[in-house]
């Protein structure tokens, strides 16, 4: 109880020193609030391209891919590869796929088709918002096709309608039955999925795929398995490399990994300097107080207990300061208000673990602006505090 | 009585009396002003290279529906068709001025290194053959000669410096085997400075592929350009797009404007951080000085001039913490960077140096405004008796 009741206690002290100059704890919040602002908005913008890259990425998928590939998009690989990749133990599913380029309705616009066995692809990975009677009517149909909420609602197309997807040049026309959406938050969001040999026959290219994506049935097979694959087709016409899902998206944010670096950098930047800022202000008050303090200590204060009260005061600032910053760089990106100029199909996205994260660093960066002001407030004599003029 | 106004060492003076607060005021202003004037000089960076990247006399000739080079390919067929196509210019030796190329991202690595993060960098690998450098007229030799056998290569510049001072001699890794450099060249700042080059047959063997991305030529008439395009799209036994180099590499550039926005964007936020300190330090100031400020009041001097020596202040440690921002962007300038598949260099050009000090000054100024205004309304005889 008694222990209780100092904590508040100090609480409510540690309040009348910020409302002690009230000027300066608004101006020193109003400086956390901005740098953990700007923190939070940098890792949701980082947490934004991680999530676009990692997004379902599953631990038990891997990718084949041709070894020595010109492009990401060239159908390469040969499709009978993909009896092998199942006949492979530890593969649950496989399925090749490649990819089509086209126009909606609209002139100018951009769909991509991503041509695939329905059946396996399926047992491959569930698809977000395709139910099971949609996931079998497209299987069915030959001509039909899962297209991603967001070009439906882009091309005003319906599900169960028979649309065509405009060949851009000379390439030709395709045309396909929509048997069900995608949900916006899928990975195939903003795709159409077809039918691999109907694609191949409209536009060409049979028995090659861009890729086969597959399914282990565990996690700590995914690197044995793709080490065997691409063992196996070492000496074939086109070899291999398999890599998971995870590595996969790992290895693209490598390649961004100056912007990530320099924006994380701006971040911390940013913390460490407002250390400063704080432990400034926090150090002004404790020499404003310094007759109070010695006054305190002449009554019996130890010194552990004002360094407290100094520190306390530190932490409290950083940690308002940081969860309103915090916070409202996540209602701002969560707002979906933000919008990048030219880049009107990514949105940046935050997360409520950036949020904690950053009201956790509150408390470091209370602690260290305020350590340096605590031991000034101990050090002097009482006699002298007691004495002492500005 | 005349209204003398405080003298500026004066206001000097006291800023270095306060060596504390004026130091983390300085910080602020210089962080905000560093990262502004790099994020702005990365911005320029990509849309200068992007700009001044390829031939306005030259085409570039894809694949129908293709988008960029990665994702073109042209037939053997096709290209026999640009190369002789009527009308193309032709070097001394009569050959057509057209560069076949093919073009791929590898992953790329020194052969030396140790620790890769990943597979390596994503690298344009360009295959050429001589006649690239008469079509790309800014690319030329400066270290070293032409690749003759596979595995050989030729580096940009930048990719050079990028992979840490590469030299003739050295050697890269990508697409499963290992590269020498037998030579390094210029391309006066445009993209093909982050590339690799080498011989067209070698990238065609190692990649396993007789297709090639793109041919880019240069019609024998500068003033036909648009006529001449018109013509090879339409031609019947082509199934090609054909570009205006200069505007396919401008259309690349084209994320510059994101990270001008960002900059600003980061640059205001940073800069509300360094207003806030700032103004706390100067109202810290002017508390600590009531009663000197009281009797510079008594002595004569004016509301406005004990006011605006503040303001002085504020704007004497903005101007000191912008010289600071833009010394330690300075340090940033030369750096090699490629983002958005475009490789370049940073540059810190005078212009957003100017910027940076006016962030710098306005910061300065707007923390600075209400402590003087404070000061100004002091009246002298409750000032001087001000504990």
């Amino acid at each position: 109880m008694r222990g209780f009741a100092s904590a508040t206690g100090q609480f409510r002290m540690l309040l009348r020193q910020l409302s002690r100059s009230p000027r300066r704890a608004l101006l020193t919040f109003l400086g956390l609030v901005v740098a953990f602002f700007l923190f939070t908005a940098l890792e949701s913008v980082l947490y934004t391209l991680e999530g676009l890259l990692s997004q379902s990425a599953s631990e038990t998928g891997i990718f084949m891919r041709p070894r020595s590939r010109v492009s990401f998009f060239r159908a390469e690989l040969p499709i009978r590869y993909v009896d092998q990749v199942r006949a492979m133990q530890g593969v649950v599913e496989a399925s090749p796929a490649r990819f089509h380029f086209g126009a909606g309705s609209r002139e100018g616009s951009f769909v991509a088709v991503v041509g695939v066995e329905p059946a396996p692809y399926l047992r491959v990975r569930p698809i977000d918002g395709v139910s099971e009677t949609e996931a079998q009517a497209f299987r069915a149909d030959r001509r039909g096709a899962l297209v991603g909420e967001q070009l439906l609602a882009s091309n005003g197309w319906q599900v169960g309608e028979e649309v065509t997807v405009r060949g851009r040049g000379r390439s030709p026309d395709l045309s396909l039955r929509i048997r069900g959406d995608i949900a916006e938050g899928d990975r195939m969001g903003r795709a159409v999925i077809a039918h691999l040999d109907y694609l191949a026959q409209v536009v060409g290219g049979r028995g090659r795929a861009a890729f086969i994506q597959a399914r282990v049935a565990h996690p700590s097979l995914a690197l044995a398995i793709a080490r065997g694959l691409d063992a196996r087709f070492a000496n074939f016409s086109v070899p291999t490399r398999t890599r998971s899902e995870r590595s996969h998206a790992a290895g693209i944010l490598a390649n961004l990994s100056d912007v990530l670096v320099g924006l994380r950098a701006i971040g911390y930047l940013a913390l460490a300097v407002t250390v400063l800022v704080v432990g400034n202000a926090v150090a002004m008050g404790v020499r404003e107080r310094t007759v109070e303090i010695g006054t305190l200590r002449a009554l019996g204060f130890g010194r552990g207990r004002v360094m407290g009260l100094v520190l306390g005061e530190a932490v409290l600032l950083a940690l308002l300061g940081g969860v309103v910053g915090a916070l409202g760089a996540y209602a701002l990106f969560e707002s979906g208000w933000l919008q990048v100029p030219r880049m009107r199909d990514f949105t940046l996205r935050s997360d409520i673990s950036v949020v904690v994260r950053a009201a956790l660093l509150a408390l470091p960066v209370g602690a260290l602006a305020g350590v340096l002001p605590a031991f000034t407030a101990v050090r002097r004599p009482i006699t002298e505090s007691l004495r002492w003029a500005d | 009585m005349p209204r003398a106004s405080l003298p500026f060492s004066y206001a000097w003076r006291n800023v270095l009396a306060r060596k504390l607060s004026t130091a983390v005021t300085l910080s602020c202003v210089a962080v905000s002003v560093m990262v502004y004037v790099v994020m702005i000089s990365t911005a320029d960076g990509i849309e200068r290279v992007a700009v001044s990247s390829g031939d306005p006399r030259n085409l570039v000739v894809l694949s129908t529906g293709a988008n960029s080079a990665e994702s073109s390919r042209l037939s053997p067929a096709s290209v026999a068709r640009v190369r002789y196509f009527p009308g193309i210019a032709r070097d001394g030796g009569g050959a057509p001025l057209a560069s076949v190329e093919l073009q791929s991202a590898q992953a790329v690595r020194r052969a030396d290194a140790e620790n890769v993060v990943g597979e390596g960098r994503f690298t344009p690998v360009r295959g050429v053959t001589p006649v690239a450098f008469q079509v790309h007229t800014a690319a030329h030799l400066v270290k070293g000669r032409l690749p003759r056998e596979p595995g050989e290569i030729l580096v940009g510049r930048l990719l050079a410096r990028e992979f840490g001072g590469l030299e003739v001699g050295g050697s890269l890794h990508f697409a499963s085997r290992s590269h020498r450099v037998v030579g390094v060249f210029e391309a006066r700042g445009q993209v093909f400075e982050g590339e690799i080059w080498m011989e067209l047959d070698s990238l065609k063997a190692l990649l396993d592929q007789r297709d090639v991305s793109q041919v880019v030529v240069r019609p024998a008439d500068p003033r036909l350009l648009s006529v001449w395009q018109e013509r090879l799209r339409e031609s019947r036994r082509l199934q090609v797009d054909v570009r205006r180099e200069t505007d396919y590499y401008a259309d690349m550039g084209r994320g510059s404007q994101a990270f001008s926005y960002l900059g600003n964007l980061i640059g205001l936020i940073l800069g509300l951080g360094a207003v806030a300190a700032g103004m706390n330090s100067t109202y810290a100031a002017l508390s600590g000085r009531v009663r000197e400020m009281g009797t510079l009041r008594a002595l004569g001097f004016g509301r406005g001039s004990v006011g605006s020596t503040l303001l002085v202040e504020s704007c004497l440690i903005g101007a000191v913490g912008g010289v600071l921002g833009v010394l330690l962007a300075l340090l940033f300038d030369g750096f090699a960077l490629s983002l958005m598949g475009l490789a370049f260099e940073l540059h810190v050009q005078p212009a957003s140096l100017g910027e940076g000090l006016a962030l710098a000054l306005a910061i300065g100024a707007v923390g600075g405004l209400l402590p003087a205004r404070a000061a100004a309304r002091l009246e002298i005889i409750e000032a001087l008796r001000h504990a």
